[in-house]
């Protein structure tokens, strides 16, 4: 651990950068950054102008970092995620119906440099001064401010939203038809080896794979072999059944000669 | 084959009692048996097993139950061991007894020897002198007697029954009169205590009173003190043949008035024959007859009883039963004696004998309680009742409320016991019989194990005053001048008879059942003077209501002109009036409240208790404090709040006209939530309706809270002026006050054209909320906002929320493609959360309407419980729909009580059922819903404790602050977040609200704002959907579960709670290795080995928790942060 005044502290190869919310903080979080390396080359993250950030704040957002990390070059791009994760975060195809859900909490972030140099200039930010994410020109909105803004933005335009839905069914319509057309023109029609899929289209449908289905099947074998066999027919059969009439009693007995033992244990018969 | 069955027989795990006898001739044949039966293992059973088998089949309901019992009995009873050691003990004690020597002949109210050997006389002197002289003797017998001879003794009350015989010389001609023969057996077992303590052979010497009986004290005292000590009652009673049984005949007066009174200072020492139309004494004399009649009552008991175990096991059942429910202590009890000698009335009876099981004996007993009714039939038990000088049985109920006359035929057991008491008793055993044929696995339980205290039975508990000057009064009222008398100046015994007729003439039908709580008899030091008459305190009474009847508005009574008119007038005063009914009839009637409101319907019963008691009793109502109602005031809004949402009709209308929702009918707000419903009907019935929809809607459940009855604070009407947006465009305006949203799930008819593809599902519904909000905009003129997921509805003020309910989609999210093509069907998350919504949720709610239509105190008690669970900052981790189950679960399954008719007793057992070591949350939770964490559910078991605690302690006293156990308790917590009062739009409901009318004038007056007066009625389509849902605190609370949710719990009270508490998890605060997977909020830190390490940086969360909840969050305190950063 350095402890002079422009050094950086490194543990364990991650550079530890503290950050505050602003200038008026008392106390602040620890960055943990590294230089991104995978095994695979990855895009959007390009292995030399990428710095892979750990244990982001809650408040801080992609402006934000992008502001504060600035100071080590022109910052090209800042990717937000839950956990490491590699290639870009999903993006939204619709504006109203929203598949991915955004990080919350503690994250991570990819911060893309112009230059591979700012990467190494990141890496030596100095543990004595802090970066801050809220600056009088680039604000973070907090608490009741963005509550206020959060309600405020909810309204949906519904005409909008009918539009997009036309046009998302309007697709899917299209996607069903043409998967049914193939299955149609599939049906009977062997693979490569020599196998022909049953389908739910076409002449011989077969029974639904389902694991109700399976159930269904299993429980009626059971029931038939049942109605087949022949209860308290022989004497033998009679014999059986009341010793196991005694069986069952004992058993019984036994059962509840273990309940009262463990309740015994319990002291459940202490009325008061 | 063979010689391996035979190894496995040697060690077989099965073993019979039988097992030796059998032995040898089984050798031979089992092996044999074995290969050619080919059953593995088991063998024949003997004869004496299949008796025991079948017997439990018979005699006892279940194996278990007789193994229950058994373990019962033995953890009750005495051990035998100590048994012989107390015959030992008991042995040298009657030595020393035995060889007293005489004492000098003393005046009788000359007691200053006494006095100086430290002990004081255990009778009130009242008057003080009366003639007679008294010797002290040696007893001519003393032996042991009671519960412990008949081994039918029972915890707690595990004391031996010392019987000493006073010798004749002691008495003298006239000691039958004036208390003479009371206040020398008193003399005679202080001067035994003063003997004893001074020979040193007993220790801790007390005096009470036997069964409450303030004419017979007992000396108390413990022997054997070198190792586990012995408690004795040591009795008095005088040698057979002192007193003629005649001659303390019922009808007789043995206390004469002039003496008592203290106008004749001589003693009315006129002969016996003179007592001629003076006021008969029997308490007095059955007192005194017990004592006489002693022996004959103890030999027919042990001649019954001995060597009849079942008899003696049911009657320690009994026993236990009837301590469960407090019914065997206290004067006029159903004591133990009482209990053995029932049953020995039933042997005699032969309504029970020596075969039966200790089960049968007890249900037969309760069998019989339960649908005898001894006043109408008295019972006795002595064939010669009436003849021979014997009072007959119209005798007895002359002078007794309860009768059971014991064997002699002169002593009526059931003394001083009341109807009410009685009648108590047999309302326990009817339940008790329903307990046996009810569930097995429970009716054990209920019935011998849970106890019934006294607050916790009965739903309406009131508190006299008790002091000289009101039960004087009360005496004089109630002419009971010549009760007094015979009571000896005990005033309590005296008036209790009359004041429970009283009341229950009064409240008629509204009650099931009234009951004094018996005070427990008071143990005093030998050296001191025993409890005066009259005790400075409280009498309290409990009152079991009737669920219906109680909330009657009217008491019609009978028609006008008849003599009853006279009698119904004379007893109601000016309440009583001339009414006209529906059907024709008039009628003289009492009105007791105008407001169909049910916290008025309430408070009937309490009004009629102080009407009744301050006309006939002169008990003035300052003197009777009636605990529920205060209670409930946690349940109350503010006043501005609601003559505020309810607009200018409050004022203009009055409440006449708007039953519900005004100031004047809010009550406890059960009328609001009828009334919300009411809404949602008339809403259902347009949606159901509506012609163009693609899908028509079948069906509209709300599942809201509200709807179920179980909303704490249910809804006011959104009223523009302060649930406007506008209100959020301006920085210095407050926020809107709160309006929720109410669910409301639609279902649809079913249509086989909805897609298989779960995002095409999300794309049409989101259009079939686009169509369906026009239609209710364009055909109802509603005010709707829609948004993907579903559409807000405007009506009447309140805001629902509709949602799509297709349980096509639950399977859409449960179904899983396996590699293999099988599709399986699994419960995701999402699934189950879709189940919650659209399928438990409707159905939880229509059973909790059910439970609410059948038991009317459901509403106020579900939710004070949920203000509670709330309160103590539990509600969310215990999810509510856990709550509303445990609450409807106290209504449907009372056993062994009935169901709550008021809130307060719904509260106390629901504490109870949660704080008991039986309490398993899991039988009240859904699948698709959370399971509480075990660390929380141990939170909740000692907050109820605790709760429990105080609730009774503040219940047996009135006036005390009842919202005690309602403030969040804040200690304990690492991180208490305290919140700015001003951005809370909740905080009208705090438990102690208080700046409501500061909060009411940030916002714009009604004069200022244009859209507070639209007429709503003519231009409904303006009207602004108001602010929904909007309460900071849940953003709030929202984003720090996200940050550190997995670093710690989360505390807050929903209902205006100004604080957020934290605590962390174990183990989050402790130094963690440096790892890319553990730096979450975490600074580096040098550990003892000089690595470096991860700790959870807590300055900075406090930070963030201030920057998140900017503006919200007033300031953090942080308890022993120090500390846990030191280690």
């Amino acid at each position: 651990m350095a402890t002079s005044s422009e050094a950086h502290m490194e543990i364990q190869g991650f550079t530890v950068v503290p950050v505050r919310f602003d200038a008026s903080c008392q106390s602040q979080h620890y960055l943990y950054t590294k230089k991104h390396t995978t095994r695979e080359t990855d895009e959007v993250k390009p292995r030399e102008k990428t710095l892979f950030v750990l244990n982001v704040p809650p408040y801080a957002t992609e402006g934000s970092l992008r502001q504060a990390f600035s100071c080590c070059g022109k910052v090209m791009k800042v990717y937000l995620h839950d956990k490491p994760t590699k290639g870009e975060p999903p993006v939204e195809t619709s504006q109203f119906f929203p598949e991915h859900a955004t990080p919350k909490g503690f994250k991570v972030a990819y911060i893309v440099f112009k230059r591979s140099d700012s990467v190494q200039k990141a890496l030596t930010l100095p543990y004595s001064k802090p970066l801050l994410l809220s600056t009088a020109e680039n604000p973070v909105v907090t608490g009741i401010e963005k509550w206020k803004q959060h309600y405020l933005d909810q309204t949906t335009d519904v005409a909008e939203m009918k539009k997009e839905v036309t046009r998302f069914m309007e697709e899917y319509d299209k996607k069903v038809e043409e998967e049914q057309k193939q299955a149609k023109e599939m049906d009977g029609v062997p693979d490569d080896d020599g196998w022909i899929t049953v389908t739910r289209v076409g002449k011989n449908k077969g029974a639904p794979r389902t694991e109700a289905e399976e159930k269904r099947v299993t429980i009626k074998d059971r029931k038939k072999r049942k109605e087949k066999e022949l209860v308290n027919f022989y004497s033998f059969q009679i014999r059986e059944s009341k010793k196991q009439h005694i069986v069952e009693l004992r058993k019984k007995f036994e059962e509840d000669k273990q309940r009262i033992a463990m309740m015994k244990a319990a002291r459940k018969f202490r009325p008061y | 084959m063979g010689v391996q069955l035979d190894e496995m027989e040697g060690k077989g795990p099965v073993k019979r009692p039988t097992e030796k006898e059998t032995d040898s001739q089984d050798d031979e044949r089992k092996p044999k048996r074995k290969r050619t039966s080919g059953v593995e293992e088991e063998d024949v059973p003997t004869a004496q097993e299949m008796l025991q088998l079948r017997e439990t089949e018979n005699l006892y309901n279940t194996n278990l139950f007789r193994m229950q019992i058994t373990e019962l009995l033995t953890e009750v009873r005495i051990k035998k061991k100590r048994y012989e050691r107390l015959k030992e003990e008991v042995e040298k004690l009657k030595d020393v007894l035995l060889n007293m020597s005489e004492g000098k002949e003393r005046e009788l109210h000359h007691q200053k020897w006494l006095h100086s050997q430290g002990v004081r006389l255990p009778v009130l002197q009242e008057p003080k002198t009366t003639k007679g002289c008294f010797q002290f003797r040696a007893p001519t017998r003393v032996f042991l007697s009671g519960s412990v001879t008949l081994s039918t003794c029972v915890h707690p009350s595990k004391a031996a029954d010392l019987v000493m015989e006073m010798p004749k010389e002691c008495f003298q001609g006239k000691d039958c009169l004036n208390h003479r023969y009371v206040r020398k057996r008193a003399l005679y077992l202080a001067t035994v205590a003063a003997r004893l303590m001074k020979a040193g052979v007993v220790a801790d010497s007390k005096f009470t009173y036997h069964a409450g009986n303030p004419f017979k004290p007992m000396l108390v005292t413990k022997i054997g003190v070198g190792g586990k000590p012995f408690t004795v009652h040591l009795h008095a009673v005088p040698e057979e043949g002192v007193f003629k049984p005649s001659r303390f005949h019922i009808t007789k007066n043995n206390v004469r008035p002039r003496w008592f009174s203290g106008t004749d200072r001589e003693d009315g020492d006129t002969g016996a024959d003179d007592a001629g139309g003076l006021p008969p004494t029997p308490m007095y004399n059955t007192s005194v007859l017990q004592d006489i009649c002693f022996s004959a009552s103890a030999d027919f008991l042990s001649q019954q009883l001995d060597g009849a175990s079942s008899l003696q096991d049911g009657i320690s059942l009994l026993k236990v039963w009837l301590h469960q429910r407090q019914l065997d202590v206290g004067y006029g009890s159903f004591s133990s004696f009482l209990a053995a000698m029932f049953v020995c009335h039933l042997v005699s009876q032969r309504l029970v004998n020596k075969m039966m099981s200790s089960y049968q004996v007890l249900r037969h007993a309760l069998l019989h309680l339960s649908t005898s009714d001894w006043l109408a039939e008295p019972v006795t038990m002595c064939a010669q009742t009436g003849e021979g000088g014997r009072p007959t049985l119209d005798g007895f109920q002359q002078e007794f409320e309860v009768v059971f006359v014991d064997v002699t035929g002169y002593v009526n057991l059931c003394l001083g016991m009341t109807k009410a008491m009685y009648k108590r008793v047999c309302h326990e055993a009817s339940i008790a019989v329903e307990c046996m044929t009810g569930q097995v696995s429970h009716n054990f339980h209920h019935l011998l194990m849970t106890p019934v205290p006294f607050f916790h039975k009965f739903d309406h508990i009131f508190h006299v005053t008790s002091n000289s000057d009101i039960l004087t009064a009360v005496v004089e009222k109630c002419q009971l001048a010549e009760r007094l008398l015979d009571h000896g100046g005990h005033y309590v015994a005296t008036v209790t008879p009359s004041l429970l007729d009283l009341l229950s003439q009064g409240l008629g039908d509204r009650v099931e059942l009234i009951q004094l709580q018996l005070p427990v008899p008071s143990v005093w030091s030998v050296s001191e003077d025993p409890p005066p008459g009259v005790s400075e305190g409280t009498l309290t009474f409990g009152v079991l209501l009737h669920e219906t009847n109680a909330l009657r508005l009217l008491d019609r009574g009978p028609p006008a002109n008849s003599q009853e008119a006279v009698d119904f007038r004379q007893f109601w005063g000016e309440k009583s009036e001339l009414r006209r009914f529906k059907d024709g009839g008039i009628a003289e009637a009492v009105v007791w409240a105008l407001s169909t409101c049910l916290s008025q319907k309430r408070s009937i019963c309490s009004k009629v208790v102080s009407h009744v008691l301050h006309r006939h009793a002169d008990i003035h109502p300052d003197h009777i404090q009636h605990v529920e109602r205060q209670i409930e005031n946690v349940l109350h809004v503010p006043r501005r709040i609601i003559t505020e949402t309810t607009g200018e009709s409050s004022k203009t209308k009055g409440a006449v006209d708007a039953p519900h929702g005004t100031s004047m009918g809010y009550g406890t707000g059960e009328e609001r939530h009828y009334h919300v419903r009411q809404v949602l009907e008339d809403l259902g019935r347009s949606v159901r309706t509506l012609p163009n929809l693609p899908l028509t809607i079948n069906t509209v459940t709300g599942t809201d809270p509200v709807f179920r009855f179980t909303e704490v604070f249910p809804p006011h009407s959104a009223v523009a002026r302060l649930t406007s947006k506008s209100l959020l465009q301006s920085p210095d305006a407050p926020l809107p006050l709160y309006t929720p949203a109410l669910t409301v799930v639609c279902k649809l008819e079913g249509s086989g054209k909805w897609p298989e593809d779960l995002e095409a599902v999300r794309r049409l519904k989101a259009a079939y909320y686009a169509k369906l909000g026009e239609d209710l905009a364009n055909l109802h003129s509603l005010t709707v906002s829609v948004s993907p997921t579903r559409v807000d509805v405007l009506k009447d003020g309140f805001v629902f929320r509709l949602k799509l309910g297709l349980t096509r989609e639950i399977g859409l999210l449960r179904m899983v493609r396996s590699p293999e093509g099988m599709v399986k069907m699994e419960d995701t998350p999402q699934a189950l959360k879709l189940e919650a919504e659209i399928t438990t949720l409707p159905r939880i709610t229509s059973w909790l309407q059910g439970v609410q239509q059948e038991h009317q105190a459901f509403c106020a008690t579900a939710r004070l419980v949920k203000r509670w669970t709330a309160a103590q900052l539990l509600l969310g981790h215990v999810p509510d729909l856990t709550v509303d189950k445990m609450v409807a679960h106290l209504f449907e399954n009372p056993l062994p009580f009935t169901p709550p008719v008021s809130p307060q007793v719904g509260l106390l057992r629901f504490l109870k059922l949660v704080s008991s070591e039986n309490f398993k949350v899991e039988d009240y939770t859904e699948k698709t819903w959370p399971t509480p964490q075990p660390v929380i559910l141990n939170r909740l078991r000692s907050v109820a404790r605790e709760s429990l605690r105080v609730l009774e302690e503040q219940i047996s006293k009135p006036s005390v602050d009842w919202k005690t156990i309602f403030r969040p308790p804040l200690e304990g917590f690492d991180l208490v977040v305290h919140l700015a009062k001003r951005w809370l739009p909740r905080r009208y409901q705090a438990i102690d609200a208080a700046d409501i009318s500061s909060m009411m004038a940030a916002y714009p007056n009604k004069e200022q704002s244009s859209v507070g007066k639209q007429p709503r009625r003519k231009l409904p389509v303006e009207v602004e959907m108001p602010v929904t849902e909007l309460d900071p605190v849940q953003y709030f609370l929202q984003e720090l579960q996200e940050a550190y949710g997995e670093l710690c719990l989360i505390f807050h009270d929903v209902y205006g709670g100004d604080a957020v508490a934290v605590l962390w998890k174990p183990g989050a605060l402790n130094n963690q290795e440096f790892k890319a997977t553990n730096v979450k909020a975490c600074k580096p830190v040098v550990s003892e080995s000089s690595d470096v390490a991860l700790r959870l940086n807590l300055e900075a969360i406090v930070e963030d928790i201030k920057i998140i909840g900017k503006n919200l969050v007033a300031r953090v305190e942080a308890h022993d942060l120090a500390n846990s950063q030191c280690s």
